[in-house]
């Protein structure tokens, strides 16, 4: 059977709602964009661990010093589960971490960002997680069942995760003046790369990962499910959102947004992101410095 | 005067609480990802031990006992938190070996080894305490201790048995800890009254006696007992390229120097200027915004 027959039967596989596993035969554009859209998660939940491991030293109680650690712990093996999903489409983590440190491969904008205050913490644990949740939750439908059952997992103690940001808000929210404050800035600060992190909205037929039944969501989707879920959340904390057009649009049954700078967003993705280079400077330091625990690891006992 | 039980109890917890915060600095950055989940989850365990012990120390001192030692924290507030996160830092009792950077991953896991088969030789003893409340205590700790321990001798065993790289790097790491690893059995003020009321049934002293044992019979498995002698590079000079192949002695420039006082002064509250970036990070946003919940 020629390539483009199989590939045919494999695009029709798809759109009847089919899964691939790894084993199986697939395109090689659809290995590409599976291992390019997978990568890109591990890398973001690697690169995620970076802004908010700097408050695990700095929590402001051990209660948080605790959860704060054990949640970042959690993102370092989701990043490490991701990995192996896409190591078996045909990359090795090496190259992987190898393309990660030297700016070569991506990971989520909003990764790219300083924090300031413990209210960036909130930010990050009640609307960024909320916002991949949102996110996570659609590929639960995603075509390719390797990366489904991963999500499974990651879902689940996302979900926790979630619900530890919003315990953390609601202390926040329910404190002092300073701490509103606090949390109100920091979200100021975030709301545009958090619209920026669905995507700019996009057309269905131009999408690729929607082609082949990676995604099932266009990012405008999942863009008004949170909307749903966590504008009325923070209205009810008394939070205000910095988006004037921000509303409820009833006639058209979906929310208006203002749309933010796009330009911001291709430039911080690319990898010119306030915090990139210091970052990936970082990450690339340690991971040199402990080349020889790596070399450990692979090499075979010496007699003892 | 401070009751030497709080003495006892600070020293313990301050020593899980520094070092478990030290460990969580390789969360997120550590040279593998099961090393990444094992430090964050041995830091977890340990971080919660000092609350444990910080609880016990408030309920012996009372509420203005801990508000005596406390001068930072508000009143009211979590005696855990307030005796954790604010004191000043002449008042934290926790060994110098604890508060260091982490540096080299040979250091660090050098650290946590000689740290743990000292945490251990300081439960057993505190479980023959006569003072229940303390030797109940040890209970849970105890179970998570395991495997902490566990932790540290398989990669004892698997750095002194993997490549040269990883024996240089771990003997040069055990040489640095070992320097400092004294202070973690340095006297208590008021050691002598906890010994006579049985509350620490052995003495300090005692108790470095069998962590030494303990560290050299390890180290001797692992043929690596040179180390003890300060000498990480056994029968290694390094070898220079010259006509007569002439070894010169390293100038251990990869061994970081201890204070050369056995890393004491921590039970006094005196502490090494590692520890004010420790205070100062660990403590501040606590601080900065007094009386507030989190």
């Amino acid at each position: 059977m020629s390539y483009e027959s199989k590939t045919a039967d494999f695009r029709a596989h798809i759109a009847a709602g089919g899964k691939v596993e790894a084993s199986d035969w697939m395109p090689d554009e659809y290995r590409q964009a599976a291992l390019r859209f997978i990568e890109m998660h591990a890398n973001s939940e690697i690169m995620g661990a970076l802004p908010e491991r700097e408050w695990i030293a700095r929590a402001p109680s051990l209660r948080r010093k605790l959860s704060l650690t054990a949640k970042v712990q959690d993102e370092v093996g989701h990043g490490h589960m991701l990995y192996r999903v896409a190591e078996d489409l045909g990359k090795s983590r090496e190259a992987m971490i190898a393309d990660l440190i030297a700016g070569r491969t991506k990971f989520h904008n909003v990764f790219h960002y300083p924090t300031y205050t413990w209210g960036d913490v909130g930010v990050i644990g009640f609307l960024i997680d909320g916002a991949a949740l949102v996110t996570q939750k659609a590929l639960l439908e995603s075509s390719y069942a390797p990366y489904v059952r991963v999500l499974r997992r990651i879902c689940a103690e996302e979900s926790l995760h979630q619900r530890h940001g919003e315990d953390l808000v609601l202390e926040l929210c329910a404190g002092s003046d300073e701490q509103r404050q606090m949390f109100q800035e920091a979200v100021n600060r975030w709301w545009e790369p958090v619209m920026q992190f669905f995507g700019p909205p996009s057309k269905p037929e131009g999408d690729v990962l929607l082609a082949w039944g990676l995604k099932t969501r266009t990012n405008e989707q999942l863009r008004q499910r949170f909307f749903d879920t966590y504008v009325p959340k923070l209205w009810d904390l008394g939070i205000s959102v910095p988006d004037p057009a921000l509303a409820f649009d009833d006639v058209a049954g979906e929310w208006r947004w203002t749309q933010p700078n796009w330009d911001t967003f291709w430039q911080v993705v690319k990898g010119n992101g306030p915090m990139t280079e210091t970052r990936l400077a970082w990450r690339r330091w340690m991971h040199e410095a402990h080349g020889w625990v790596r070399e450990t690891m692979d090499e075979p006992r010496l007699a003892a | 005067m401070i009751d030497p039980r709080v003495e006892l109890l600070l020293a313990l917890a301050d020593d899980e609480l520094i070092i478990g915060h030290r460990h969580s600095h390789w969360t997120g950055v550590a040279p593998h990802i099961e090393e990444d989940l094992a430090f964050s989850s041995i830091s977890q365990d340990e971080i919660g031990h000092a609350v444990v012990w910080y609880r016990l120390a408030a309920e012996v001192a009372g509420e203005q006992g801990v508000r005596d030692l406390a001068t930072r924290a508000p009143a009211g507030g979590d005696h855990a938190d307030a005796l954790g996160l604010g004191r000043e830092p002449n008042g934290y009792r926790n060994a110098v070996l604890v508060e260091r950077p982490n540096g080299d991953w040979g250091y660090s896991l050098a650290r946590h080894y000689l740290y743990d088969v000292a945490e251990d030789v300081r439960l057993t003893t505190l479980a023959g305490s006569s003072w229940q409340a303390a030797a109940d205590a040890t209970g849970a700790l105890r179970r998570e201790e395991r495997y902490h321990l566990l932790h540290a001798r398989t990669w004892l065993d698997r750095l002194a048995n993997g490549p040269l790289d990883a024996r240089i790097h771990l003997a040069d790491g055990l040489v640095a800890a070992l320097v400092e690893a004294p202070g973690l059995f340095e006297p208590l003020p008021g050691e002598a009254e906890l010994v006579a009321d049985g509350v620490l049934p052995d003495d300090h002293a005692t108790q470095q006696q069998r962590w030494l044992e303990a560290v050299t019979a390890d180290l001797e498995a692992v043929g690596m007992d040179h180390v003890l002698g300060g000498d990480p590079h056994h029968g290694g000079g390094e070898f220079l390229a010259t006509a007569s192949g002439e070894l010169v002695a390293r100038d251990g420039a990869r061994a970081p120097s201890g204070s050369g006082d056995g890393g004491y002064g921590g039970r006094l509250g005196r502490h090494s200027s590692d520890f004010d970036a420790v205070w100062e990070e660990m403590t501040g946003t606590y601080r900065a915004y007094p009386g507030v919940r989190w």
